[in-house]
């Protein structure tokens, strides 16, 4: 018979077996593993849950957890990823979403959708983020002369620390976990700062800084010029890549717009209206976990 | 109603609709799998002009109990 019940970090070895057969991953073991821990205080003692027939795992789902604040509150958040099942059983599929959907006050993400789960979760009332990504080549142009200015700084790592407010450091407090290989940078100018937590990642073989979080998408864009050719320079990188959605009405020049195969999703049940949903960026989600 | 979820059923897993039953689910239906489960709220949704609810659209595990769905909310 086929039941599901909450995956733990005791069923990993079995599930790791299943998710070797996602095809072009880079994850280690351990990157894998690392889906089995609380790093986000989210209090809760499951990482998911596992599709059982008899005492073989034949299915899995991971939800993330993390509590964080968003638009002044904290709450929940549930990032759906990793969902895999032996084609057998794939009638029972959807009975790995049957708690997701039970969970109250909480907020939703998916932003590795493939088709399949893009409709199931479309069907299932999610709404879809814009999933437009713009690659912001090394071309140097007049902008990067700003970095000769006097106030405009770019800093890196656990320099940008004392520039963070309190909830920025929360984020970089989070998101400092060595195992996560994030990238910290602050921007600096006489209008304020721009916190951006990034890492590198692989498309096509090819390096890139793909940027998960962009606390200021004004000061981001006045300054993507200095950003274009230090960073491909600091981090050993071809270029850096962005979701078009974390930089607002804000425009860069002399970008390359892509779309995704994947799909970006969110959903909320909480119990008022949430802000910004369409503009959530990947913190505390698999992006910052995993290898992708 | 019956006939006509019967019909969309048929349409959806492309299975003769004599061979359609209450019992019908993706025990007995090879093809019924995740993906086509939403293809069946999808079409049933516009067949009968009604919006799932997302538990509703779970617990629709064989024909039978879409059929009790859909008179609650028909």
């Amino acid at each position: 018979m086929v039941k599901i019940e909450r995956a733990q970090l005791e069923h990993f070895e079995d599930i790791y077996k299943l998710l070797l057969s996602f095809k072009y991953t880079r994850n280690t073991k351990n990157d894998w593993k690392n889906l089995f821990k609380d790093h986000f205080q989210s209090e809760k003692n499951y990482y998911g849950y596992i599709l059982k027939d008899g005492k073989r795992i034949v299915g899995f789902i991971n939800y993330l957890f993390a509590k964080r604040k968003f638009n002044g509150k904290v709450v929940t958040f549930c990032n759906i990823g990793s969902w895999i099942v032996l084609e057998k059983y794939r009638n029972k599929s959807l009975s790995l979403l049957v708690p997701l959907l039970r969970l109250k006050d909480c907020i939703f993400t998916n932003f590795t959708a493939s088709k399949t789960v893009y409709k199931i979760l479309k069907t299932l009332r999610f709404k879809e983020v814009d999933d437009d990504f713009i690659i912001i080549p090394p071309i140097p142009g007049i902008s990067f002369l700003e970095i000769f200015k006097s106030d405009t700084r770019i800093l890196f790592g656990g320099r940008v620390k004392k520039y963070l407010n309190e909830d920025e450091l929360i984020i970089y407090n989070d998101h400092s976990n060595p195992e996560f290989k994030c990238k910290h940078i602050l921007l600096k100018d006489s209008m304020g700062t721009c916190y951006i937590i990034a890492k590198r990642a692989y498309r096509n073989k090819v390096p890139f800084l793909h940027i998960h979080y962009v606390s200021n998408s004004k000061i981001f864009s006045e300054h993507a010029g200095i950003l274009r050719v230090i960073c491909p320079f600091y981090f050993k990188v071809f270029s850096i890549i962005v979701d078009k959605r974390f930089l607002g009405s804000e425009k860069i020049n002399n970008v390359i717009t892509y779309n995704l195969q994947s799909h970006r999703l969110c959903k909320s049940n909480l119990s008022y209206p949430v802000d910004n949903l369409e503009k959530i960026d990947h913190l505390y989600s698999e992006f910052i976990i995993l290898d992708i | 109603m019956k006939e006509r979820v019967y019909k969309v059923i048929s349409q959806v897993f492309n299975v003769p609709i004599e061979k359609i039953n209450e019992e019908s689910s993706s025990d007995n239906i090879e093809a019924w799998d995740s993906l086509k489960h939403m293809n069946v709220v999808l079409a049933l949704e516009e067949e009968f002009n009604v919006q799932f609810g997302e538990e509703q659209i779970l617990e629709m595990l064989n024909v039978g109990l879409i059929i009790e769905i859909l008179k609650e909310i028909v």
